[in-house]
């Protein structure tokens, strides 16, 4: 009877491997075939084997973007942190009648695309948008602001995006938070101030972890928002691939830079689970 | 001292409520706005809505979006389904990695996903439309539809199961009588996941629609890069915000019965 | 015949045995018992007798045929589950004429049959109502009626009462024993309560550690138990330690003269002798009892209906005793305690698993 279990479960898994065994991971094998230019113009498979679409990655200005994506993506989190923390703090911990409807209030623009997100900006900070006719119409400027297409604006939409995506998971581990812990540190001397760097701040560890990762690593790959708010200084490696395959059309130089993006995950993500394994051995 | 520390930090919450939302309230009402400009004021017309509800290509828009949603989101149930009973009743020889292959959707960026599957096209020469979008849709949602439904397994109390095949029911109609109608709910819930999930899809559609394919998110993105900010455009935002939310909620009512 | 039968039954988990070469055998419209502490095979042994576990060793025969490898929907084998399992989404006659409609039975038989089993465990009129309205008691008796309205011609019953308050439990109890009664099915019931076995069953068999302690109707299990576990298990009892002697006689070490024991044991070796508080005498009672010794009261707790006596013969030895509450006797007296050879059982050591 053993066996007919487990031929059972192969047959019910079957579908969705085979499924995503064709049109996800086989595409990835594809893009990198084509990074090493084991495919050519005529979409037939050549048994060569070349780094050169890598090379031209190093001698190029990609590695720039990277940096710059990187950069965007720390700052994003780094702000998302900021600005998350005491919000998730107040849902959390002092909010004592309303957490549930708080916590949904954070949770309904999740339910708006990205794209939708980032018009709704747009609305605002265009030439022509809202907060310009409201400023020139109250006398307060005399020509409209450029708030649009610049690196702020991007960092603007990038926060504004994925906000809720940090303070989802710290409110999470704020919600676990003992207060009598805090109460502990008090009748043992220590001020609020030191209360929350001795006690919360590292109790609260996990959230911040877990936030850091789903705003840092979907930043780094983000298209839409530098797309629509940002210029030519804010060009980011999502805005790079879309233009190698929909505008330039080369597929070789893009797989190289799309394998190299999707190692940077890998790598990031890698660092992340190491991380949380160790500290799971250090709770108590 | 601790009064006005919570004030503040309360006052500082509303303000970042308030950032949240501004953004998008203002966007729903200068839709309203009875003007060709965006955001001076003339007054309260429904007059954008209707040059939308006019305009046929918008209407296609909406219906590939919806189609191509509403497979996805079939499709991803029933997968979903059986693959979720896979990783919750049975234990085999590789069954962490299959699990961790199923979250690789989920977390890899979308714009790497949605360049493989164009590439994938391109070599096996399958022409761009509304199939390759479909097909890409319901590559990604099926690990969407997965969670949900496996969260609902999960829990499932598998004595009712025992007690209906002490009653006489086989597998098959074990499952069909008593199983599956408990973790309906459950089920259409990831359904619903995938549906929105296709619905709001962007950069994926991007690059495997073609020239010919358009959905709502496509069109969108279009006017927006192209003309900018718009009445017209906040209108057709609007409509495709409502019915994100409606789904949401549905989404929520359902995660919330359990029986 | 034996209507279910197991023979050698073994059955692992890993490296654990939860059912340990168990043989034994119900018949036809017995209340049979399987009692034992949690974690001592008797819920295992149940779910391997439904079909929902496979031996791994060992023959089950259900109506003297083999079924080892038959699937509990082919099994004419009825469940009523620890926690009920009622089908939430179903209405109560939905959930008791599933069974039927597994068997295809035509829909106004179906219909009459679920009024008729209804009416048999006192819940009338009860068909349309959603589970989640029904009090725990009531889900009880529908979990009965679903198992029972198939007429199997075994039902078997997991810890049914645990879950209910304690008076709904004793008034159940009573309700089972008369719906068996009535029936005629054989029940096979599975418990860690001494009292609801003793009390409504034909024949009860000990578990322990997966293995039967004994097997015997309920007069035999409680007043000659066969070893220390289940003299232990079963109600209070005294363990005095000592060996058996050639002349019949039982001496243990802490007492100056032997006991004497009724001469059903005839063997010569280790034991030791059980004897339950109730059945030990004190003060002057004890008049021409077979085994009278002098003791020290140590302990005096008043329970209402009884006293639970702590008396200390010699240095060592400290026996319980329930005695009557109009019983004259004070903390530090000295007084007499005693029992008749046949009030007391002596179990041979090495007899136990």
């Amino acid at each position: 009877m053993r066996k007919s279990l487990q031929n059972r479960a192969g047959l019910l898994a079957s579908p969705t491997v085979i499924y995503l065994a064709i049109f996800f991971f086989a595409p990835f094998a594809i893009v990198l075939l084509y990074s090493f230019g084991m495919i050519d113009l005529l979409r037939q498979l050549r048994p060569v084997f070349t780094l050169e679409y890598y090379i031209e990655f190093f001698n190029s200005v990609v590695p720039g973007v990277f940096a710059r994506s990187i950069l965007m993506a720390f700052a994003t989190t780094v702000a998302c942190l900021a600005l998350g923390y005491p919000m998730a703090y107040y849902i959390a911990v002092k909010s004592v009648r309303r957490k549930e409807t708080l916590l949904l209030l954070v949770i309904i623009p999740f339910w708006v695309s990205f794209l939708l997100r980032t018009y709704a900006l747009m609305t605002i900070l265009d030439v022509n948008g809202v907060l310009n006719v409201t400023l020139s119409s109250l006398g307060l400027i005399s020509k409209p602001l450029n708030l649009m297409y610049n690196p702020q604006a991007v960092l603007l939409g990038m926060i504004y995006n994925y906000l809720p995506f940090m303070i989802l998971p710290l409110y999470a581990s704020m919600e676990k938070l003992d207060k009598s812990l805090l109460e502990a540190s008090g009748s043992l001397g220590a001020g609020p101030l030191r209360s929350f760097v001795h006690v919360t701040l590292p109790l609260t560890k996990s959230g911040i972890g877990a936030g850091s990762i789903l705003v840092f690593v979907p930043s780094v790959g983000e298209f839409i928002i530098p797309q629509l708010l940002g210029g030519t200084e804010s060009f980011m490696v999502g805005n790079l691939i879309w233009t190698l395959f929909l505008k330039a059309r080369n597929l070789w130089f893009g797989s190289a830079v799309s394998i190299i993006l999707i190692a940077l995950v890998i790598f990031m993500v890698g660092i992340y689970m190491k991380r949380i394994s160790k500290g799971e051995e250090m709770t108590i | 001292m601790k009064k006005i520390g919570n004030k503040i930090l309360a006052g500082y919450s509303l303000l970042v409520y308030a950032f949240l939302y501004v953004p998008i309230i203002i966007m729903v009402i200068f839709s309203f706005n009875d003007s060709r400009l965006l955001a001076v004021w003339r007054g309260f017309s429904f007059k954008w809505y209707e040059s939308l509800f006019a305009d046929p290509t918008v209407w296609v828009a909406f219906y590939n979006s919806i189609w191509v949603a509403a497979l996805t989101s079939g499709v991803s149930m029933i997968l979903g389904t059986m693959t979720a009973f896979v990783m919750v009743r049975y234990s085999f020889r590789g069954k962490a990695l299959l699990d961790s292959a199923l979250y690789f959707p989920v977390v890899i960026p979308e714009i790497t996903e949605a360049l493989s599957l164009l590439l994938f096209y391109v070599f096996t020469g399958i022409p761009l439309g509304a199939l390759t979008v479909a097909i890409g849709h319901i590559a990604f949602a099926i690990s969407f539809a997965l969670i949900v439904i496996r969260a609902r397994l999960v829990g499932f109390d598998r004595s009712v199961e025992e007690a209906a095949k002490s009653l006489g029911a086989n597998e098959l109609r074990t499952f069909f009588h008593v199983t599956l109608p408990i973790i309906l709910p459950g089920v259409i819930a990831g359904g619903l996941l995938a549906f929105t999930v296709s619905y709001d899809d962007f950069v994926k559609t991007a690059f495997t629609a073609g020239p010919g394919f358009q959905t709502l998110p496509l069109r969108i993105y279009a006017m927006a890069s192209r003309g900018g900010v718009s009445p017209q455009l906040n209108a057709l935002a609007t409509v495709t915000l409502v019915i994100s939310l409606m789904l949401a909620v549905v989404r929520l009512r359902l995660s919330k019965s359990q029986a | 015949m034996f209507e279910v039968e197991l023979i050698g039954v073994t059955k692992r988990f890993g490296e654990v045995t939860a059912v340990d070469h168990v043989s034994l055998g119900v018949k036809k419209n017995e209340f049979y018992s399987f009692l034992g502490p949690s974690g001592c095979g008797k819920t295992t042994t149940l779910r391997i007798i439904a079909g929902f576990e496979e031996a791994d060793q060992g023959v089950l025969k259900l109506g003297g045929k083999e079924a080892n490898d038959v699937p509990p929907y082919k099994r004419n084998v009825g469940m009523v589950f620890q926690h009920l399992a009622l089908f939430p989404h179903m209405t109560v006659s939905d959930n008791i004429a599933f069974g039927l409609k597994m068997a295809k039975v035509p829909m106004d038989e179906a219909r009459k049959k679920v009024r008729q089993s209804l009416e048999l465990v006192g819940l009338p009129g009860f068909e349309s109502r959603r589970i989640n309205q029904l009090s725990g008691g009531q889900k009880q008796r529908v979990g009965i009626a679903r198992a029972l309205v198939r007429e199997p011609e075994v039902i078997l019953l997991d810890e049914p009462l645990g879950p209910l308050d304690l008076k709904i439990r004793q008034h159940m109890q009573l309700e089972l024993k008369r719906i068996q009664k009535q029936v005629g099915t054989t029940f096979i019931y599975v418990t860690h309560d001494q009292g609801e076995a003793l009390t409504m069953s034909d024949t009860v068999a000990v578990m322990n550690n997966g293995r039967i302690e004994q097997i015997g109707v309920p007069r035999e299990i409680y007043d000659r138990p066969a070893t220390r576990f289940v003299a232990n298990f079963i109600g209070e009892t005294n363990f005095l330690p000592g060996a058996m002697q050639a002349d019949g006689a039982f001496i243990c070490k802490t007492l100056d003269r032997p006991v004497l024991v009724d001469g059903t044991q005839t063997f010569v070796g280790d034991a030791v002798l059980s004897v339950r508080p109730e059945r030990v005498a004190v003060g002057p009672s004890v008049q021409g009892l077979d085994n009278v010794f002098d003791a020290v009261v140590e302990d005096l707790v008043y329970h209402g209906s009884h006293v639970s006596v702590s008396a200390k013969i010699g240095d060592e030895l400290t026996l319980k005793i329930t005695a009557n509450p109009a019983s004259p006797l004070r903390l530090g007296e000295s007084t007499k305690i005693g029992w008749n050879r046949g009030e007391a059982t002596v179990i041979r050591l090495g007899s136990e698993s």
